[in-house]
């Protein structure tokens, strides 16, 4: 069994940074992603906000991203991660058998969470979004839902009403459980229409997303929309490292701008550590930090 | 449709790069295609994510899309 300098868990833009600063430093790495490298990213069909891309597809910048890793001595390799065990060595243990460690990185990312719905997962990327910084510019003029009623669903909200036409917010409560000031903030916008009590039953569309069957006190009724963005919440993928690694009460890892977790030798990068901000870009400046901690680690 | 596996994949889809090595590992011989190049194999089939593959046996159609869903299908 190979002994690796870093052994990187996640194949999104932060463990795949981490693999550029990690190769770059003459590190030897492996990359274990389970099933999409590139990450959320990769859903998104453009990108804007990337710096160095006025606009790119996620694909084509997930592309270059694992290419310049690889290009660099990393390898990948496409397996899920079962356990990490502490040893004199860190053994990750997957369904494609062991990896030895100096150290890790752990970048596992987050999933949003979904509405469980038939047809959900065929229009991610083609109707249904979970950012409206990333993709709100498609829905320019149009109509769209936000379903949730958080602080992300009404930044999402108040985001999306700036350039649509009409912006929906279906809240399955019969309140907004986002901040005071988000609220009053909803309220003043004009194209703005909060649906309280109402749940989404279906998704309308064959190729294209049409509407939604929403199920609230008066019984069903169907709303055209252009476009969903769906805001009810993320899931951190980070049970396997509980017991192991200090979560927070979310099953995020702690960690602060450091990227260093309770474990010394362990480091975190990207959307599943404790933070504010979770983009491509934070994801990337992360996987820098946490290969460079690692890096000064092995001395 | 002769029978067969048919990978779909785009040209910058680094996740068909990873299908690809996955299938020549597990030695399946398989036609790999460009969705671009086949646009109206693809709509028929109803595919809509790269890589997404097609085994075609005796006029039946099995679609496996994402590398997960690829990588169950080479286990199987």
């Amino acid at each position: 069994m190979r002994t690796y300098d870093i052994v990187i868990i996640g194949g999104g833009p932060a463990g795949l940074t981490a693999a550029v600063y990690a190769g770059r430093a003459n590190k030897s790495v492996v990359v274990l992603e389970k099933g999409t490298f590139g990450g959320q990213i990769t859903s998104s069909p453009k990108v804007e906000n990337i710096p160095g891309f006025q606009s790119v597809t996620g694909n084509e910048f997930a592309d270059k991203l694992m290419e310049q890793a690889v290009a660099l001595g990393t390898e990948i390799e496409c397996c899920e991660v079962e356990k990490i065990v502490c040893g004199e060595l860190f053994t990750v243990e997957t369904d494609e058998g062991s990896f030895l460690g100096k150290t890790v990185i752990i970048a596992t990312g987050t999933r949003h969470r979904l509405l469980g719905l038939p047809k959900e997962e065929d229009f991610i990327g083609n109707g249904i979004s979970f950012c409206a910084v990333c993709d709100g510019a498609f829905y320019e003029g149009k109509t769209v839902a936000v379903i949730g009623g958080g602080n992300s669903a009404l930044q999402e909200a108040l985001l999306l009403s700036e350039t649509c036409k009409k912006v929906y917010v279906v809240q399955n409560l019969g309140v907004l459980t986002g901040e005071d000031k988000l609220q009053k903030a909803v309220a003043q916008k004009q194209n703005i229409e909060v649906i309280y009590g109402t749940t989404v039953k279906a998704i309308l569309g064959e190729d294209a997303l049409k509407g939604l069957t929403l199920a609230g006190a008066s019984g069903e009724t169907e709303l055209a929309v252009d476009g969903v963005f769906v805001a009810i919440g993320l899931v951190p993928q980070n049970g396997i490292f509980e017991g192991l690694i200090q979560l927070d009460g979310c099953g995020y890892i702690v960690a602060g701008e450091g990227c260093e977790t309770n474990l010394p030798g362990v480091f975190v990068a990207g959307d599943c550590r404790t933070k504010k901000i979770r983009q491509v870009a934070t994801a990337a400046a992360d996987g820098a930090v946490a290969a460079l901690a690692a890096c000064s680690y092995l001395g | 449709m002769a029978d067969g596996a048919y990978l779909f994949t785009t040209a910058t889809c680094p996740n068909c790069k990873i299908a690809c090595q996955l299938l020549d590992k597990a030695e399946i011989a398989y036609t790999k295609l460009l969705s671009d190049e086949h646009k109206e194999m693809a709509v028929q089939l109803g595919i809509k994510q790269a890589p997404t593959l097609v085994i075609v046996q005796g006029g039946e159609v099995a679609k496996y899309a994402g590398v997960s869903d690829i990588k169950k299908a080479i286990k199987a």
